[in-house]
Parts: structure tokens; sequence; C-alpha cells
């Protein structure tokens, strides 16, 4: 062997196994993991989990010919777009409390950018490299609003009700982080994935509807009713194991919000609080008791 | 490089433009349709209109695209092998996403317009089957397009030598070693497959990207698609779609116009640098579709402004100006080919004027959605690219036929096209500077007046067309008794 | 005169020059011929030139296009002046039916369902500033007022079957 194709077999061997490695992280994963990240990070995660699968797929590919290997051009355009179907982002909660689904699918993601990238790479010698750059690039675009989106203008969206009657012993700077804090709660609603299962406008999903929830009394599956104040929001969401909802199954609200939402990085549990102000805005039976403390001082 | 004993390569042409030529014709009945309508003569409902107009956008760039990957996948044949069967699937997905539209507009009512720009889908006045039967149809588009591309850039790259072979990088920056290792540049129809299959995989990618994310909404309410994030990407294809029509038909220009003023055409350094700068710029300048959406990041709309001008460098200077030194002073036969093919550069150079007019971001505010886009669009395919089209299909005939076209004939042809045209392009530009909103079925003042102007001419147009056809197909009963091939070229232009 | 119909007398001009130089040289054809060397020597030095000056008027056209973007600056923003909501909807605007003359008003423009176009036309009918009106999204439009009179609001966006009778008419001043 000359000194060349010496080089450029290690290359492969080198690429081929970094490859799998990476594409093994990202497809093991979801057994490993109990962190669940906004739907734009995930996206993010996917395109790593495809550079990946593509290094191993050109590691893999066949050498150079003159003609084109005419069949492996329909696998390079078909494959792509089956991955863009496996990101499917309003399943994303449901995938994270059926770990091996989520497993299965980050799997098929990366076979079908496999199959892209060695499909264009047989195809014509070079055009790997291009396929690759290209399915990673479609991956990370996703990011940018498949799935996610900011969330209806604030000209829509009216001040929190109950802060329209004027609350003397309210102090104006609690008014101003209530707005502040309740129009970035709309924007988790959308990119942590509660958009999925909850509705903001009364009508059924998979969880109870955001609308007319704050204050109101809510039906357990015991028989008993208990109101949802800022303790019981508090609960269903970081603890959903601890309360049991007439009509809605057990365990299908993930328990993951935990992690990312409460816990020793989230001394104030800003994002939390922004949520349920954002709950409380959408009821007309808010109040004191089912909003989240406020602090005396101005928010940043 | 006209005559070709390649019967494949000719037939795999003459299907892609004859089908795209066939869904013209028949898309130009649809836009007369409209116009009228909008001059009040045969008034349509706006649900129908709005279809008619949705079917008209999505059938013409189809259309105009197939004659552009027609033509082109026949040059790059006489460079490498190319696989026809490929070329002819590339070919029925396509065909069956064009099915698939006149299905959903005509009878599904779809009325989302050819840039079905999310949300707008689905918050529709039509059947939720027709939204997805449209959706559908626009991928098949997407993955038949995204095929030829990735076969224009195999054959770039297996015919030069790889991508830095294919851009001339070596000619370019190291030609004495260059001419030194007995290499040559590619040609310079090389370039457009180059771009063509570069550009238009990037714009096929984000095509289906936005495509299946779109489809997995219609399937699936919950999924948010965020509005901005849809339209950078709808504008960002479609913009490139559009532009790559030209570029495509501009192969036919580097072989035709050389061949009909009998001088040569050669790869220089110029063109080379001159199609990597239109390959770059054609891919920034889509953000001139959203100078009036405030919320993009302000540096976009700059750079938007700033490429849309550039463009306009590599265009005139190397393929228009090189167009003209073909003919200055070349003695040229004015043949219904070459006169077709000339006039088209000025339609595209015309069409320019009126684009970085409308690329300039203050005067854009003023002409934004009016009437002015569709007049310089229309500039640019019917006086530009359809033309050119044309003018390529009378040039194989003429080189063919034994027949020729007299001079009444032809002056009469010119008269009636180019007359019409004018007349039904300034109805557009006058409608646009007084403020006539685009994509109106019912037009304020003085719309419905200019609209009937802009018929008439239209008309007149298409008469200029239906004589050219006959001409053509004249001509083409013309050829001498089948030989084994072709004439040569010398003979045929005895 | 609108500057619209400048526009279009200004495209009228360029087009015009254009469409003679290819008259021109189409009909250089029917002079004797010359040897393509020579017509490509005169030629290369001719596009040398033309290269250059369109290249330099590409930048001052950018350049002096700038200063009349519509995009408001930071500091605009925090100057005073009047917020006025318009909420896009298919197939209407909700706005006030009036608004103040000379007066620094800031639209703050947003859409219910799909993407609209807020345009307003001042009362000769010219179509003076517009902005994309978002589902999602605020933009933020800054128009004075100097004329007062009946204005009209149209859509200028694509939004569905009644896009063409998306209107809203609006007084400024008087009153």
């Amino acid at each position: 062997m000359t000194n060349a194709t010496e080089k450029v077999t290690l290359m492969r061997i080198v690429a081929g196994v970094t490859g799998a490695i990476i594409a093994l992280g990202g497809v093991t994963a979801p057994i490993f993991s109990h962190d669940m990240t906004t739907i734009a990070v995930h996206h993010l995660l996917h395109a790593g989990m495809a550079i990946g699968a593509g290094l191993l797929a050109l590691s893999l590919a066949p050498p150079r010919n003159e003609r084109e290997r005419s069949f492996w051009i329909w696998p390079a355009v078909v494959a792509p777009a089956i991955g863009i179907l496996l990101m499917w982002p309003s399943e994303y909660a449901y995938l994270m409390t059926h770990r091996w689904l989520h497993l299965l699918d980050h799997l098929s993601i990366a076979l079908v950018t496999l199959l892209a990238v060695y499909a264009a790479q047989a195809y014509v010698r070079g055009l790997g490299w291009f396929m690759l750059v290209l399915v990673v690039a479609m991956d990370a675009a996703c990011a940018g609003g498949y799935g996610v989106s900011p969330g209806p203008s604030f000209l829509l969206n009216p001040v929190p009700r109950h802060n329209a009657t004027a609350s003397s012993a309210r102090p104006v700077n609690a008014v101003k982080k209530a707005i502040t804090l309740h129009a970035i709660g709309a924007s988790l609603y959308n990119t942590m994935g509660c958009s999925g299962c909850h509705s903001v406008d009364g009508s059924k999903g998979v969880g109870p509807s955001w609308k007319d929830l704050a204050g109101y009394p809510q039906k357990l599956s015991d028989g008993k009713t208990a109101i949802a104040d800022y303790a019981f929001l508090r609960t269903m969401i970081l603890d959903p194991g601890k309360i049991a909802l007439a009509g809605y199954p057990a365990g299908v609200m993930p328990d993951t919000y935990k992690a990312m939402l409460a816990g020793p990085k989230h001394p104030h549990e800003t994002e939390l609080n922004a949520i349920i102000w954002y709950i409380n805005s959408l009821s007309n039976k808010a109040g004191k008791a089912s909003e989240p403390t406020v602090p005396d001082q101005a928010a940043k | 490089m006209i005559i070709t004993s390649d019967k494949t390569g000719r037939r795999v042409m003459n299907l892609y433009m004859g089908t795209g030529l066939a869904l013209t014709a028949l898309m130009m009945l649809a836009g007369l349709m409209l116009r009228v309508s909008q001059a009040g003569w045969m008034p349509m409902s706006p649900g129908q209109f709005y279809a008619v107009l949705t079917l008209h956008g999505a059938g013409l760039i189809v259309a105009l695209m197939m004659c552009g990957m027609g033509g082109l996948w026949f040059l790059m044949r006489r460079e490498t092998s190319l696989s026809a069967s490929t070329a002819v699937a590339a070919f029925s997905l396509v065909v069956a996403g064009v099915a698939g539209v006149l299905i959903s507009t005509l009878f599904g009512g779809f009325a989302g317009l050819y840039t079905f720009l999310a949300p707008l889908p689905f918050h529709g006045s039509w059947p939720n089957w027709s939204t997805g039967v449209f959706l559908i149809s626009m991928a098949l588009i997407t993955l038949g397009w995204m095929a030829w591309c990735l076969q224009m850039l195999g054959a770039v790259l297996r015919a030069y030598g790889g991508l830095r072979g294919a851009l001339a990088w070596d000619f370019v920056w190291h030609r004495q070693a260059f001419d030194a290792s007995g290499r040559t540049a590619p040609p310079p129809q090389a370039f457009p497959a180059l771009m063509a299959g570069f550009d238009g995989m990037l714009a096929g990618m984000s095509a289906m990207l936005l495509g299946v994310a779109l489809i997995v909404r219609w399937m699936d309410t919950r999924v948010l698609i965020n509005p901005l994030w849809a339209k950078n990407l709808t504008y960002f294809f479609a913009h490139t779609y559009a532009n790559l029509i030209i570029y495509m038909l501009v192969a036919l220009i580097y072989v035709g116009m050389p061949y009909a003023t009998g001088r040569k055409y050669h790869t220089s350094a110029v063109l080379a640098v001159g199609w990597w700068c239109s390959m770059v710029l054609t891919l920034t300048n889509y953000f001139h579709h959203l100078y009036m959406d405030f919320v993009q990041p302000g540096p976009f709309q700059y750079l938007g402004e700033l490429s849309s001008y550039l463009s306009a460098l590599p265009v005139t200077a190397v393929t228009i100006f090189g167009a003209l030194m073909l003919v200055w002073r070349s003695g040229m036969k004015w043949t219904l080919g070459a006169i077709f093919m000339y006039t088209g550069l000025i339609g595209w150079v015309v069409g320019g004027i009126g684009a970085e007019i409308d690329a300039t971001v203050p005067f854009n505010v003023h002409l934004h959605n009016t009437l002015w886009v569709p007049a310089h669009f229309h500039t640019y395919l019917v006086g530009g690219c359809l033309l050119f089209a044309i003018g390529w299909v009378f040039l194989c005939v003429e080189s063919r036929s034994q027949r020729r076209t007299g001079s009444l004939m032809r002056w009469l042809i010119s008269l009636l096209t180019f007359g019409g045209m004018s007349v039904f392009l300034m109805g557009f530009y006058c409608a646009g500077a007084y403020g006539v909103p685009r994509r109106y079925s019912i037009e304020p003042s003085p719309g419905p007046d200019l609209a009937k102007i802009a018929t008439i001419g239209a008309t007149i147009m298409m008469i200029g067309f239906v004589v050219a056809l006959l001409e053509g197909v004249r001509l083409r009963f013309g050829y001498p008794d089948q030989t084994a091939g072709g004439q040569s070229v010398q003979e045929a232009r005895a | 005169m609108s500057v619209a119909v400048k526009l279009l007398i200004t495209f009228l001009v360029f087009a015009g020059v254009a469409i003679a130089i290819f008259i021109v040289i189409a009909v250089s054809t029917k002079l004797p011929p010359r040897d393509q060397r020579e017509v490509q020597r005169r030629g290369y030095a001719i596009r040398g030139w033309w290269f250059m000056g369109l290249f330099l008027f590409v930048i001052a056209a950018f350049a002096a296009s700038i200063p009349f973007y519509p995009y408001m600056s930071a500091t605009a923003a925090l100057a005073p002046a009047r917020k006025v909501p318009v909420i896009a909807e298919q197939y209407a605007f909700i706005m006030p039916s009036h608004l103040p003359v000379n007066t620094p008003i800031i639209f703050e423009v947003t859409s219910r369902d799909v993407n609209h176009d807020f345009g307003i036309y001042n009362p000769q009918g010219h179509l003076m500033a517009q902005v994309q009106a978002m589902p999602d999204y605020t933009n933020y439009l800054r128009v004075v007022f100097q004329e007062p009179g009946q204005y009209s609001a149209r859509c200028l966006e694509y939004c569905g079957i009644g896009h063409a009778i998306m209107a809203k008419t609006f007084t400024v001043g008087g009153k």
C-alpha cells in the first residue's frame, strides 16, 4: 500500500469510528438521559447525531467510478424527507415517557441519515460530503421553527385580568413583573412542549386545557375536588405522580420537568413561576392564591 | 452543438421541453382568464380566481423549470454519460406533482397560492384534503427536482475532476500549470449545470424541509410552525427556483448564440468568476422578499439589497455583454430562433431594471406587493425565459429544415408577439406605479381599465405565439428525408 | 406625482436606453461583418469600463438608499410617539378610525391568523407606507401623517379569498 492509500484508509477508519461513537451516543441517549430539553435544542442534538451517522456513512461508501450508480440517487433524495418526518415535534412529550420508543425513533433518524449520505456518496463520489452538510443543516434548521413558535403577540394577549382591577395592596413593581413573566410563560408554553398536550383555548387535548384552570376546582380520580391554587399547579408540573385527575390517565404527564424547572440549578424557580403566571392569565378566577408570591423588588 | 446523433438525449430533451412548453401554453390561457376577470369582462368568483391563480403560478414556474432542465440535460450529455432512466423518472415525479396541483386547485379549490405561505394553507375556505394534495404535490415536484439536481451535480463532478475542476478553480488561479497539464476548462454551459445542481439542491432541501414540516402540521394540528421561519424558507427556495430557471436557460444562450452568429464562445477566467459570484449572490438575494418584514434581523435587509444590486454585475458584464459581442458585426441571419433568443436577452435586462428598482428598500415601501412585482417577473419569465426556450426550439428545427421563414412572416410574428407582450407588461408596470395591489380578484381603480388594455395586449401576444407555432410546424415538415443523423452545421446554413 | 410614478418614469428611461443599445447592436449585423478577434479586443475594453461604472453606481446607490430605510432605529423607538395597535385578521383591520395629524405614530402591527400586510394609502390614493402583519410577531411602523384627510389601509399580502375586500378607512386630523 502506498502512503497515500494508507492515509486514506486511516482517515476512513478514524471517521467511521468517530461517527459510530457519536451516532451510538445519540441513539442511546433516551435511555441514559432523563433531562428534557426544549424542542429547539432537541433538533440541534439530532443534528449532532446526524453528523455521526454521516461520518460513518462516508467511511463505508464505495470507491469512485466513472459512471453514475443510478440506483442510489433515489434513497439519497427520499431519505432526508423521512428524517424530518421522524422528528415529529408534538410527540416529544410522549416519547419522553416511552424511552424505548424514543430510542427507536433516534435509531431510525440515524439510519435514515446514514442512508442519505451513503447513497449520495455511492451515486457519485464527493456528493456524500455535500449531502452530509445539507442533512445536518436541515436538522439544525428545524430548531428555527419546526414545532417551535413564539406564540401570539402581546397585542392579542390581554394583561392578566385580575390586575386590571386596581388591587391597591399590590406594589406597582409586582404588576410589571407579572406582565413580563406571563409573556415569558407563554413563550415557555411553546418551547417546552406543553402545547403538545395542553390547549389554551379550552379545547380538549391529551391534558387539561389551561384556559380557566387556575383558581377553579379540579375533579380528582377518587371523587374529591381540589382547587387549582399555586401549590396544586406547582405539584402538577413538578410531581405529576402525586395528583391523579379524573378523566386523565396516570403516567402521561412527563415527570421530567422537575429537573428542568426546579432544584439547585433553579433557586428562584423563575421559569416555573413564569409558566404558572401564564396559566393564571388565562383564567378569570385567578387570584393571589393561585399566583406565585411576588417579591418587593422589580424583576430583571 | 445543435446537431446531434444522440437520439436518447434528444428524446429526453423533447420530453422535458415539449411538456414544459405545452404546460406553459395552458397556464398562459389560465393567466389570460385571470386578466379578463380583473378587467371585469368575465369575472370569476374570488374562490375560482384564486384557485386559478394558484394553478397559474405553480404551473408556470414548474413548466419553465422543465424547459431549463431538459435543455441543460441534453447539453451535459455531450460532456459525460447520463442515465436517461433517471431523468425520465425525475420527470415523472414532477409531472405527478403537476397533476396533483391541477386536482387540488381545479377540483379542490385550493387557493393558498403557489407561495403557500404558512399558516395560510391551514386557514383557508377550501377543503382540508386539497391542502394535503397540494402540499404532497409540491413534495413530489421537489423530489423530482432534487434527483435532477444531483444528476447534474454528479455530472460536472465526474466530467471535470471534482468540484475544483467544475469550478475551473485551477484554470483561474494557476493558468500556466493548468495549460501545461493539457487540461481544458469546462465549456461555458457547464457553469449553469454546476449552479443549477448546487444551488438547486440547497433550494430543494429547504423546500423539502418546509414541505414535510407543513405536511406534518397538516396531519397534526398540535405542531407549531414559526411563521417567520416558514417565510424565510419559502422565499429562499421559491426565489432560487425562479432564478435558476433563467440561469438554466442561459446555457441555451451559450450554445445557441455562437451557433447563430457563427462565432466561438469559450470559457474565460472572467466567465468562471462571474458564475462563482452568481452562485453565491443568488442564495443571498432572497432577503429582498422580506424587506417589509420588520422583524427580520436588520443585517439581512442590508445584505439583501447589496446582494440584489451586485447580481447585475456578472449577468450584464459576462453573459449579456458576451452575447452582444457575439452579435455585433457578425452578419447574423435573423431567423426566428435568433430573433427570439436575442429578444429574450432584452426581456432579461428590462426585467432586471424593474427588479433592481424594487430591490431598493425605500422604493420597495411603495412597490411591495403591488402589480409592479408581477410586472418585473413576467418580464423575466415571458420576455426572457420563454423566449430563450422557444428560440432554442426554433434554432434546432431551423438547423434541420430545408425551409426558411420569409421576411414578412418574421416581421408579423415579431410585431404580434413583442408588441402584444409590451402592452401586456406595461399594464402591470403602470398599475403597480398607481399602487394597485397584486393578487386582487377585484382591483381598485385604475386596475380594471389597465387590465382591459393588458388583456388586449396578451391576446395579441398569444396570437403571435400561435402563428409562430404554425410556422414552426411548417418548418418541421421541411426536414429532408430521413438519413442516419442530421445534416452537418455547414450544410444546414447553406 | 407619487414616488411610484416617478419610479415608473425612471424605469422607462433606463429600459428605453437598454432597448436602444440592443437595437443598435442588432442593426450592426446588417453592416459588413468584422472578425471576432477584432471585436473582442475593443469589446473587452468597453466591458472593463462598464463593469467599473456599474459597480461604482451600485455601491453609491446602496449607500444613498440606507438613510431612507423604514426600519425604526433604537433611538426612534424610545422617542415619544402615539402607540396604535393594529390587529389584522381574515378579513379586517382592527384599529382606530381617527388618528392625529402631525404626530409621530408607531403602529404596532400583528395578525390573529395568517400573514397580512398593513398598507397605508394617502388621500390621493398613493401607497405611502406598509408593513407586514405576521401572526406570532409584532411589527413596528413609524408614521407621521402630515396631511389631514381620509386615508385607507389595504391588505397587501394574500390572505385568502377575501384578500381584495380587506380594507379600512380612517381619517387623520380634523374634528
